[in-house]
C-alpha cells in the first residue's frame, strides 16, 4: 500500500514551493481532491506525515502548513477523535521542549515534526475545532504573516483524551513504534551541485515513499528477544526394526471335525453316571485309563466347579453346588483321579474349596489325605477343613453318627500330624479343645498323647502348663469304648468297596 | 524347564493364574458349562463313517499341500453337513490355503458369515462360549495381527485364551505363541513375560511337549518333514528364548539377555537373522555402537530369502536400524542418509508386490506380507533426525506422513511443532554474531547530500513477524499456526499421564513449545498460562526454568502488567543452565547430543536484561533503560555474547530520547559501510 510514482509527483505538485506561495489554500485543497480518492487517504496522509518529518523534503514553512492542512482535510468529514493522523495535530500544538540539560545542542527525535510559530498554531487549532476556517481563501504566506492570529485557545484535551483510550487498544509494543528514517546529511562539502533541488527531493522521496514495501511503513519499535526452546530429547525415540517374521504365524486347520470323539463321549456318560452312583470295578478302570491317556479330557467330561462368580473369595463360607461332592462320594479314586489332572488348572483352588466345604464323611477325609499326600495342598485348605470337620463333629445330633465320625477324624488328624503334612502348633487350640470334648472315645484320647507327646519332644518348656489335662487323661484311656480296631480308612480303599 | 508335571508349586502357580486372568479377559467366566453348547454343535448329526472318511482324506490331502485335493472333499462333507461349523470353517480355510494365502479379503468375508451362521461375534466376545468355536476367534485375530492391529487381535485372542485349558493342544500351543507376540508388540511386557512362564510350564515341560510334538503330524505345513522330537522342542524353546530377549531389550535389562542371545547366534543354523538383529539390538541399547555397526555390516545376509516368502525386507531393516545407531552417536546426517536408504530399499519391495485392487484392499498378496510396509516407522526416523541436522522443511514432510499412522503419539506432534519453530526461528545463536550482525542494523541509505536518509533495519528485531495472510491452522505446513494445532494434540494427549517422569520431561518441552509459538501468534493469555505451567513443573530443568521466565515476562508485559513481568526478570532465577534430561531406559544413553543456545550464564544474563532494558522502555523509564544496555555492553569480549538488538535498542532510545546525534553514532560506530 504505497503511492505510485505518479501519485507522488502529484503530491509534490500540489506541496511545490511555488504553488503554496501563491495559490490560495482552498485552490490547493479543490485540487488536492481532484487528484486523489477517498480510498487513497490513508497513503497519502502517511506520505504526508513522513514529508513533515523529514522536512528538509518541504524546505519552506508555508509547504509545511498547506501539508497540515490537507493532512486534516483527508479526514474532514469524520468526527476529530476517528481522524487517524490527530496525534500528528496534537504533538504540532504542544511541541516537546527541545531544550538539553547536558548540552548546548538542542535534542532532536527521530521524525521530528515542524515547529509552528503561534500565529500556524492558532489557526490549526481553529481549523481542527471548527472544520473551517475563513483563512483558508487566503495563501499560506498570508496565514503566516498575519500578526492578528489569536494565540490557541481551542482546548483539545477532550481529543487528546479519547486518544490516550485509543492508544491502549493497540499492542504494547506498537505503542513505541517510531521512524525507522533517521536523517543524516552529508557535510556541505560533500554536497553535490545543485545543492538543493526539485529533482533531489523528488527522488529521495521516491526513495521513501513508493515501492512494494516502502520504507515509510516501516515502523522502528523495541522487542522482546524471544528465544525459541531447545529440541526435546528422549532416549531411545527412534525406532528399532528387527525381523517379525510373519509366516510364522500361519491360519489354522481345524483338525478335529468329524473326529466323533467316541472315547470323549463314552467317558462323559460314565462321568454322569459317576456323580449319582458308584461305578463298576470295570467302568472306573475304563475312566481312569482315558483320563490317563488323554489329558485334556478332565476339561471336557462335563466336570466344572459351577461357580456363580469367580471373583468370590473361597473362605466366605457359601457353598458351591457342584458335581464334585457327588463325584466324592460315590466314587472317591476317580475323583482323585480327576483332581490331579486339574492341578494345572486355573480352576483348581475353587474345586478345593468345594472339597473342603463338603459335607464330612469318610470318603471325602480320604481324597483330601491323598491329596495331601500327593501333591502340595495350600495349607490354608487342609487348616479350614479340620475346623469344617471338627464343627460338623460337635454339632451333629446323632449320637451314634457323632462317635463314628470323630474316630474318623482322629485317626485322619493322627495320620496328618505324622505324615507332617499339617504343624499342630497352627491348630493346637482347636485340635486340644476337640479331644477334650470328646475325651470318652479312645482315639480322641490317644490323639491327645500325641498331642502331648509333641508337645514335650518339641517345646519343653511347656510342661506345667495344663495339670487338668494331665489328670484328665487317664480316664480316657480307661473309659475307652469298644473301638473297632479293624478302622483303618486311611490304609487302602478297595475300588469295589461300597458306601456303607 | 526340567520341572515335571507332578511337581507343584503352588506359590508359583497360583499367582501366575490369577495374572493371566487379569490378562485375558475374565479367564473364570469360561462358558458356564462348556459342554452344553458343544453338544450342540457336536451332537446336532452324528457322523457317519463316510464323512469321517471325507474328513480324514482332506485333512491328509491339506498336509499334504494339496489343496485342490483337499477342497474337493469339502463339497461333499458341506453337502451332508451344512450346519456343522467345523467344516464350514475348514472349507473357508482350505479355500485360503488354495488361493496361495492370496483372497485375504474372501477369506475375512467367508470367516465372517461363518460368524453369522453360528451367532457369535467378533464384537460381543460374551458369545463365544464354546471351546469349539476357539479357532475361527484365533485365526480373525491371525488376520488382524498380518493387517497389523495388533490391539483388536489382541483384544480376540485374550479371550480366546481364557479357553486355553480346555483348547486342542496344537492349537492352544499357536494361541500362546501369537498372544505372547501381541503383548511384546503392544508392550504389554509383564504380561508377556507371564506368557512366556506359562507356556514353559505348561509346554516345554517334558510331558506336555511330547505331547505336543506327538500332534505336530496335524499341523498344516510343517508336514515337509518328519519331526524329530528334540528338534520341535528346541525349535519352541528357542522362539521362547526370542521372544525373552525381546522382552528384556524393551524393559532395558539386556545383561539378561545377551548370553541367551549369543547362544541363539551360534545354536540356530537355519534361520540365522533374527537373532542377528536381536544381538546388533543388544549391543544397540548397550551403547556399543561400533559392534552394532559391525554386526549389522557383516552378520546378515539380507538377500537369502525372497521377501515374497519371508514377507518383510531385512536390507530395510538393516540401513533404518545403522540409521538408528548414526543418529544416536550424533551424526544426523549420515542417519538421515541411512533412513533415507531404508525407504529406498521399502519402496522397490513394496514395488515388487502386486498393486492392490481399491474393492480387495488386503488381497493380490500373500498374508505374510501385508505387514511388509515398514515406511511409517522410518520416516519418523528420517523426520526426527533430519530435525537434529537443522532441516525442518524436509523434516516436517517426513513426520507428516507419520502422524498419519501414529496420531495417537505425543511425542510425534511435538516433533512436528518442534519443525514448524525451527523453520520459523533456525537458531538463537544467529543474533550473537555481532561481527556481521552489527552490520544490518541499517537496511540501507537513500538519498544523498542535504536529503540523505539512514533507513534502520526494521527487521532486526526478528522474533516477532505477525503473520497477516488469513491461513487455516489446518493445512500442514511448517508454520507456527499448524505447529500450534499440533501442540494442542500433544498436550491433549498428555493430559492422563499422570507423574510419570518421562511424561513430566515430554509435558515440560511441550509447554515451553506452546509459549514459544503462542507468543510469536499474539496470544498472550495463552502464552502466560503455557509459561506459568512450566514453571509450576517438578524438577524443572536450568533451561526451561530459564525460558519459563522469559516467556511469562514478555506475556505479561503485552498484558500491561509491568511490575509482574519485572519480577521474571530477575537475575536471582538464573542459576544454571542445564538442558532437560529425559529419564534413562538403559545404561547410555540413546540420543544424540543436543546443543541450545544460549550455552552460558553470561549469554543468558545479557538475554534477561536486554528484555529488561525493552521493559524499561515500555515503563517509560528510559534512562534506566540506557543504563542497562551499558552494562550488557561493558561484559563485551572476545566471543561476544552480546545480541544485536541490544544496539538496536540503544539506537532506539537514544532517538527517543532526542540524541539523534548519539544515534547517528552508533550507526557509524557499528556499519561497516560508514567507515
Amino acid at each position: 500500500m504505497a503511492l505510485t510514482p505518479k501519485q507522488l509527483t502529484l503530491l509534490l505538485g500540489i506541496l511545490s514551493e511555488d504553488s503554496c506561495e501563491k495559490q490560495s489554500i482552498e485552490a490547493l485543497i479543490s485540487q488536492f481532491h481532484q487528484c486523489f480518492t477517498k480510498q487513497d487517504s490513508f497513503k497519502v496522509g502517511a506520505a504526508l506525515v513522513m514529508l513533515l518529518q523529514q522536512n528538509d523534503l518541504l524546505p519552506k514553512p508555508q509547504q509545511c502548513l498547506v501539508a497540515i492542512v490537507l493532512l486534516y482535510e483527508l479526514y474532514r468529514s469524520d468526527p476529530l477523535t476517528q481522524h487517524p493522523f490527530v496525534p500528528v495535530f496534537i504533538h504540532l500544538l504542544n511541541p516537546p521542549d527541545l531544550a538539553n540539560k547536558n548540552s548546548a545542542r538542542p535534542l532532536e527525535y527521530a521524525g521530528q515534526l515542524p515547529k509552528l510559530s503561534p500565529a500556524e498554531k492558532s489557526f490549526l487549532s481553529q481549523l481542527i475545532k471548527n472544520g473551517s476556517h475563513e483563512l483558508l481563501k487566503k495563501t499560506a504566506t498570508h496565514i503566516k504573516a498575519n500578526k492578528n492570529l489569536n494565540p490557541p485557545v481551542a482546548d483539545l484535551s477532550d481529543v487528546q483524551l479519547a486518544l490516550a483510550e485509543r492508544r491502549t487498544e493497540t499492542a504494547v509494543t506498537a505503542r513505541y513504534a517510531t521512524t525507522a528514517v533517521l536523517s543524516d546529511s552529508e557535510p556541505r562539502m560533500n554536497w553535490t551541485f545543485p545543492f538543493s533541488d526539485d529533482a533531489s527531493i523528488q527522488q529521495t522521496a521516491e526513495a521513501l515513499l513508493t515501492g512494494k514495501t516502502p520504507i515509510v511503513d516501516q515502523k522502528f519499535k523495541p522487542e522482546f528477544l524471544r528465544l525459541a526452546p531447545p529440541l526435546f530429547s528422549c532416549d531411545d525415540e527412534l525406532t528399532w526394526l528387527n525381523p517379525d517374521e510373519p509366516p510364522q504365524y500361519k491360519i489354522a486347520y481345524d483338525v478335529t471335525m468329524c473326529v466323533s470323539n467316541s472315547a470323549g463321549l463314552e467317558a462323559r456318560t460314565l462321568m454322569t453316571r459317576a456323580y449319582k452312583s458308584a461305578l463298576t470295578l470295570q467302568q472306573q478302570q475304563h475312566l481312569l485309563a482315558e483320563l490317563t491317556n488323554d489329558p485334556k479330557l478332565v476339561y471336557h467330561i462335563g466336570f466344572t466347579p459351577n461357580k456363580p462368580n469367580h471373583c468370590i473369595l473361597i473362605f466366605n463360607g457359601r457353598s458351591f453346588v457342584s458335581q464334585l461332592p457327588g463325584l466324592v462320594e460315590n466314587n472317591p479314586l476317580i475323583a482323585i483321579e480327576v483332581l490331579l489332572k486339574l492341578m494345572q488348572s486355573t480352576h483348581i483352588t475353587e474345586y478345593f474349596s468345594v472339597l473342603v466345604n463338603m459335607e464330612m464323611s469318610l470318603h471325602s477325609m480320604e481324597v483330601v489325605n491323598r491329596l495331601t499326600t500327593t501333591v502340595d495342598l495350600p495349607t490354608e485348605f487342609v487348616h479350614f477343613y479340620i475346623c469344617n470337620c471338627i464343627s460338623t463333629c460337635e454339632t451333629i445330633k446323632d449320637r451314634y453318627m457323632q462317635n463314628r465320625l470323630v474316630r474318623l477324624l482322629c485317626v485322619f488328624l493322627q495320620s496328618l500330624i505324622r505324615n507332617k503334612i499339617i504343624n499342630v502348633q497352627d491348630l493346637y487350640v482347636e485340635v486340644q479343645a476337640f479331644c477334650i470334648e470328646f475325651s470318652r472315645i479312645r482315639e480322641a484320647a490317644a490323639l491327645f498323647r500325641l498331642l502331648k507327646q509333641l508337645e514335650h519332644g518339641e517345646m519343653i518348656t511347656t510342661t506345667t502348663s495344663s495339670p487338668t489335662m494331665l489328670t484328665t487323661t487317664p480316664s480316657i484311656t480307661t473309659t475307652s469304648t469298644t473301638a473297632s480296631t479293624s478302622f483303618a480308612p486311611f490304609a487302602f480303599i478297595s475300588p469295589t468297596e461300597k458306601k456303607s | 524347564m526340567s520341572g515335571s508335571v507332578s511337581s507343584f508349586d503352588f506359590g508359583y502357580l497360583l499367582p501366575l493364574a490369577s495374572e493371566i486372568q487379569i490378562g485375558s479377559l475374565q479367564l473364570g467366566k469360561m462358558s458356564k458349562d462348556s459342554s452344553k453348547t458343544s453338544e450342540t454343535t457336536r451332537s446336532n448329526q452324528s457322523i457317519s463313517d463316510q464323512e469321517k472318511d471325507w474328513a480324514q482324506s482332506a485333512l491328509a490331502e491339506f498336509n499334504r499341500n494339496n489343496f485342490q485335493a483337499s477342497y474337493q472333499f469339502f463339497k461333499q462333507l458341506e453337502a451332508s453337513r451344512p450346519n456343522d461349523f467345523k467344516v464350514v470353517h475348514n472349507k473357508a480355510v482350505v479355500e485360503y490355503f488354495k488361493s496361495d494365502l492370496k483372497k485375504t479379503d474372501q477369506f475375512k468375508k467367508n470367516l465372517l458369515s461363518a460368524f453369522n451362521q453360528f451367532r457369535i461375534s467378533i464384537d460381543d466376545l460374551e458369545t463365544l462360549e464354546d471351546v469349539e468355536h476357539c479357532i475361527i476367534y484365533y485365526n480373525y485375530a491371525l488376520l488382524l495381527y498380518h493387517m497389523q492391529q495388533h490391539q483388536a487381535a489382541l483384544r480376540l485372542i485374550n479371550k480366546v485364551f481364557s479357553f486355553i485349558e480346555p483348547m486342542e493342544e496344537s492349537l492352544a500351543h499357536r494361541v500362546c505363541l501369537l498372544s505372547v507376540e501381541l503383548h511384546l508388540r503392544t508392550n504389554q511386557l509383564e504380561k508377556a513375560l507371564s506368557l512366556i512362564s506359562y507356556i514353559e510350564t505348561q509346554f516345554v515341560s517334558t510331558e506336555n511337549a511330547m505331547k505336543m510334538i506327538r500332534e505336530k503330524r496335524i499341523k498344516p505345513l510343517d508336514q515337509a518333514k518328519p519331526m524329530v522330537l528334540d528338534a520341535a522342542t528346541d525349535a519352541l524353546r528357542l522362539k521362547l528364548l526370542q521372544f525373552r530377549a525381546r522382552f528384556y531389550l524393551k524393559t532395558g535389562l539386556v545383561k539378561n539377555c545377551r548370553k541367551d542371545l549369543k547362544s541363539l547366534y551360534a545354536g540356530e543354523k537355519q534361520h540365522i537373522t533374527t537373532p542377528v538383529f536381536l544381538l546388533a539390538n543388544a549391543e544397540y541399547v548397550s551403547g556399543n555402537f561400533r559392534k552394532a555397526v559391525m554386526i549389522l555390516n557383516t552378520g546378515i545376509p539380507v538377500n537369502s530369502v525372497p521377501i515374497q516368502e519371508s514377507g518383510e525386507s531385512l536390507s530395510t531393516m538393516v540401513y533404518n536400524n545403522l540409521g538408528c545407531v548414526y543418529y544416536c552417536i550424533g551424526k544426523p546426517n549420515l542417519a538421515s542418509t541411512y533412513f533415507h536408504k531404508a525407504l529406498l530399499e521399502n519402496n522397490k519391495g513394496l514395488k515388487t508386490f502386486a498393486t492392490p485392487d481399491a474393492a480387495e484392499p488386503l488381497s493380490g498378496r500373500a498374508l505374510h506380507t501385508l505387514g511388509f510396509n515398514k515406511a511409517s516407522q522410518v520416516l519418523y526416523n528420517l523426520g526426527v533426525s533430519l530435525l537434529h541436522a537443522g532441516k525442518p522443511i524436509p523434516a516436517f514432510d517426513c513426520l507428516t506422513e507419520a502422524v498419519q499412522v501414529y496420531h495417537m503419539n505425543p511425542v510425534l506432534w511435538l516433533r512436528l511443532a518442534e519443525a514448524c519453530i525451527m523453520a520459523y526461528k533456525s537458531d538463537n545463536r544467529k543474533d550473537f554474531d555481532l561481527a556481521v550482525k552489527r552490520n544490518e542494523i541499517v537496511s540501507k541509505i537513500v538519498g544523498s547530500g542535504a536529503h540523505r536518509k539512514i533507513v534502520l533495519n526494521t527487521q532486526i528485531f526478528t522474533d516477532i513477524k505477525y503473520s497477516s495472510e488469513a491461513q487455516s491452522y489446518a493445512i500442514p505446513v511448517a508454520g507456527l499456526e499448524f505447529g500450534s494445532l499440533c501442540l494442542k494434540n500433544a498436550l491433549f494427549l498428555t493430559r492422563n499421564g499422570g507423574d510419570a517422569p518421562n511424561i513430566v520431561h515430554l509435558r515440560c518441552h511441550i509447554l515451553a513449545a506452546s509459549a514459544y509459538v503462542c507468543l510469536c501468534l499474539g496470544d498472550s493469555i495463552l502464552a502466560l498460562n503455557h509459561a506459568n505451567s512450566l514453571l509450576c513443573q517438578n524438577s524443572l530443568s536450568g533451561a526451561h526454568k530459564f525460558l519459563g521466565h522469559l516467556y511469562a515476562a514478555e506475556a505479561l508485559i503485552i498484558l500491561g502488567q509491568l511490575p509482574e513481568a519485572m519480577d521474571h526478570l530477575k537475575l536471582d532465577y538464573l542459576n544454571d543452565l542445564s538442558l532437560p534430561s529425559p529419564p534413562q531406559k538403559y545404561e547410555v544413553p540413546l540420543k544424540p547430543p543436543i546443543s541450545w543456545f544460549p550455552n552460558n550464564l553470561t549469554a543468558a544474563k545479557n538475554i534477561l536484561q536486554y528484555n529488561l532494558a525493552v521493559a524499561l522502555v515500555i515503563k517509560g523509564e528510559l534512562e534506566k533503560s540506557a543504563e542497562v544496555l551499558k552494562s550488557i555492553w561493558v561484559t563485551k569480549s572476545e566471543q561476544s555474547e552480546i545480541p544485536v538488538q541490544v544496539i538496536a535498542l540503544a539506537l532506539y532510545v537514544e532517538l527517543m530520547l532526542g540524541h539523534a546525534d548519539i544515534a547517528r553514532a552508533i550507526v557509524k560506530q557499528s556499519c561497516n559501510q560508514f567507515r
